[in-house]
């Protein structure tokens, strides 16, 4: 129903006031009451929302000391170097400038008649004589001839001058005064006298070509990529700050906004075309998306590529205690910014390729664990390789390959008990962590005091597994699916009570075959927070490891470069993508600690946990799982010195006697068959024993023990 | 006459019609045919004058050579 009601050409009020209409009034009835249709007068309000952005008082450069001091030494540097070569070439800086200078003069000479002349105003007499205008002309002329002679006064004054004052300065001053005169003149004519074209001083020092960034090169390689359009002024590439070298002075740095509606998504896909743009190497271009506009973005790229400089040895080497609540120096980045990765409440997966720095990654993790005394250390390594070994100085629990041995044990029983342990640890945590007073544990989480108290049990305990997957494809099914389901349960519940898993695999893409292990396995695989891969085979490996959609984002390892410094080109090895870490995703060349280093330290860290007096587990000595039985090694000592031979009874007698709790029962029979099962060659043989007189019983030799000692022995260590 | 002195007589002519533009083109004015570049006509007595009708008191005229100049350069700009 119309309110206002059209009457006579006006708008009225059913009141029949006047209403001054609103451009935006189109609908019949007034939604808002009468006195939103009266006229607003406008108010100014602030704009809310973007702060104004202060560029930084000090230039990015000197922000910081590094900086600063790399700023003052090229700058230095320069200087020098621009003196000595301008020195050098003085000599023909004189020649060309007194060339140029007495040319300086002709042209002075000619300038100044023509001054004088007022040969600016023929152009207006010819004019007045074109157009037939006498008057014009001839005040023209009146003044041309006034202002000719003022003039002429004037230059004979000056030549008079200069006249006098050469012949003083030549007469009655000294040389060096003539000389100096001449000097400071002598420039001048010549900046003045010399061609546009053809400087007299030459630079220096000439930028070389993969150092100079400038906007127009830049433009350029975003729209070769494909990134914006030049001809379109609104699909053009903006810039939003100015380019500058980066705080660390290893690289240059600008904001670039792309137009409205590309994603940074297609700037990451064409990464490799920009770098191909820009002229360097893809590994020298970094784009970090701004957090206030996906259309903005960050552009560096780096003066060398950084990624064929080493990180160095790692700062572990100082062997002084450190702190797992601390994060754990892991290595630089593209930037040669320290990498420091928090530990506590993660699980941390590394993937790679066989050879590439895999081992030696996560054994800087765990040499930082070590390097704490209060954190207990489970190191398993699946290869039984080298690499891991000293670790038996600092660890709780330890395994090392597959196959048992005297040192160690049975690894695989080690590992089932330790992930036991660690569950049941992990259980009671959680219940004892909610019952303790929110003085002592705020927010129902484990910290620094309590778990470097002994009285609650609690310690920081980090799980190493080092090709796990090799344990869950032990032959033995049972144990792979508990030692699968452990794991399991272990990477989702424990780093939130302080059990890190740090696992390391070179097979992620899964065990293929058999299902519930194998899913498993992908569970376990997926759970783990922190991913870091370095150099995979293809991206969908390097997707396994990173977690899918890393490869979309634009992260792929797989794209890592490869070398290992022998045939003369970079050594890449300990490179690597981290994703999904605490501190955000960045490309890390790992810190180097090799065997020697890794020695040196655990052995440091051994003695602070004797120290600190929390050597415990294995690495103090003790047994920690039931020990599978050893026959063939206990079958050997049960041999006297002065034996050769021994029949089965009296073998099972001994061991019977040695070791009750294992051989009280045991048989000939049944001690023959075992040996004899073990496939290692041994053979039960009749022979006569020491002692034994005449009788030939059936047994064995301990030369036939002992060489299938050696023959496991060599089947075992790889 | 023979087309040497034609060719001569040509180029005399040539130079001083030259000579006579260049003059015209840096003395464009003359005196006038009226007043003899006073400007003014005086009384016999010298006291009264008069502005000279011609020249309206300026005491120039164009040079015809200037005048014919003019002409062809007003055409040439026109035609442009």
């Amino acid at each position: 129903m119309a309110e206002a009601a059209v009457a006579g050409g006006e708008l009225k009020r059913p009141g029949g006031e006047d209403v001054t209409p609103v451009e935006s009034h189109h609908f019949d009835i007034a939604l808002d009451g009468e006195e939103s249709l009266a006229p607003r007068v406008p108010i100014l309000v602030d704009a809310v929302g973007k702060e104004p952005q202060k560029l930084p008082i000090i230039p990015v450069q000197l922000q910081t000391w590094q900086g600063a001091k790399r700023w003052a030494a090229t700058t230095s540097y320069r200087m020098a170097y621009r003196a000595g070569a301008h020195a050098v070439r003085t000599p023909w800086y004189l020649v060309a400038g007194t060339w140029w200078a007495l040319w300086a003069l002709l042209l002075l000479i000619g300038r100044q008649i023509r001054w004088w002349w007022l040969i600016e105003q023929h152009a207006l007499r010819q004019e007045a004589a074109n157009s037939n205008d006498p008057f014009t002309y001839e005040k023209l002329l009146k003044t041309a001839r006034a202002v000719r002679l003022f003039r002429g006064w004037v230059l004979l004054a000056e030549l008079v001058a200069l006249l006098v004052a050469g012949v003083l300065l030549y007469a009655l001053a000294p040389r060096w005064v003539v000389a100096l005169v001449v000097a400071c003149v002598l420039p001048f004519l010549a900046h003045y006298g010399r061609p546009n074209d053809k400087p007299i001083v030459s630079p220096a020092i000439v930028v070389p070509r993969h150092r100079r960034l400038n906007p127009d090169i830049v433009e350029r390689a975003y729209y070769r990529a494909g990134i914006g359009k030049a001809d379109k002024p609104d699909e053009r590439i903006e810039f939003a700050s100015r380019m500058t070298e980066d705080n660390t002075g290893t690289g240059t740095q600008v904001v670039i906004d792309v137009p409205h509606g590309t994603a940074f998504s297609e700037v990451l896909k064409a990464r490799e075309k920009l770098a191909s743009g820009l002229d360097v190497a893809m590994s020298q271009v970094y784009l970090t998306v701004d957090k206030t506009s996906n259309r903005r973005h960050l552009l560096w790229v780096a003066y060398v590529d950084p990624l064929s400089i080493p990180a160095g040895r790692t700062p572990l080497l100082d062997c002084k205690p450190r702190c797992v609540w601390r994060a754990a120096p892991f290595g630089v980045d593209e930037r040669s910014r320290r990498v420091m990765l928090p530990l506590m409440w993660h699980s941390i997966l590394i993937g790679a390729q066989p050879r590439k720095g895999k081992t030696f990654s996560g054994r800087a993790l765990g040499l930082f664990a070590a390097l704490d005394p209060y954190t207990r250390l489970s190191v398993f390594d699946g290869k039984g390789s080298p690499n891991w070994r000293k670790f038996a100085l600092v660890a709780h629990t330890y395994g090392f390959g597959l196959l048992p041995d005297r040192v160690q044990g049975d690894p695989i029983q080690n590992l089932l008990a330790t992930l036991r342990a660690a569950k049941t640890d992990v259980m009671r945590r959680n219940a004892r962590l909610s019952e303790l007073p929110t003085s002592i544990c705020p927010e129902g989480k484990l910290t620094r005091d309590i778990a470097r108290d002994r009285r609650y049990d609690m310690p920081v305990w980090m799980i190493i597994l080092d090709e796990f997957q090799e344990y869950l494809n032990t032959g033995d099914t049972e144990v792979d699916e508990e030692i699968a389901e452990l794991l399991v349960f272990l990477v989702k519940v424990g780093p939130s009570v302080g059990v890190i898993l740090v696992s390391l695999t070179q097979k992620p893409s899964g065990l293929g075959s058999t299902g519930k292990t194998a899913k498993r396995f992908t569970d376990y695989r997926d759970n783990h927070l922190t991913r870091f891969a370095l150099k995979t085979g293809s991206w969908q490996v390097s997707d396994a490891v990173l977690g899918s959609g890393a490869y979309s984002e634009g992260y792929d390892s797989s794209a890592l470069p490869v070398g290992d410094g022998s045939d003369g080109g970079y050594d890449y090895r300990g490179i690597g993508i981290l994703y999904d870490s605490p501190i955000g995703n960045a490309t890390v060349r790992t810190y180097l600690a090799d065997d020697r280093d890794a020695e040196l330290i655990l052995l440091a860290a051994r003695k602070h946990r004797e120290r600190a007096g929390t050597l415990d587990g294995m690495a103090a000595g003790a047994e920690v799982a039931q020990q599978a039985r050893d026959p063939l090694a206990d079958a050997i000592d049960a041999f006297r010195s002065d034996e050769t031979f021994l029949s089965w009874e009296t073998l099972a007698a001994r061991l019977g006697e040695q070791q009750p709790d294992r051989y009280a029962q045991a048989t000939g029979d049944a001690l023959s068959k075992t040996l004899r099962g073990l496939k290692l060659g041994i053979e039960s043989k009749a022979g006569a024993e020491k002692g034994g007189g005449e009788a030939r019983p059936r047994g064995v030799y301990l030369a036939n023990l002992r060489r299938a000692l050696e023959q496991r022995a060599s089947k075992g260590d790889r | 006459m023979t087309a040497l002195a034609w060719l001569v007589s040509a180029g005399v002519a040539a130079l001083v019609a030259l000579l006579y533009a260049g003059s015209c083109w840096w003395f464009p004015f003359a005196a006038c045919w009226c007043c003899s570049g006073g400007g003014r006509h005086h009384r016999k007595d010298g006291r009264v004058f008069k502005d000279c009708w011609w020249c309206a008191g300026s005491g120039r005229r164009l040079r015809i050579g200037r005048k014919v100049w003019n002409h062809f350069s007003r055409l040439r700009k026109e035609a442009s």
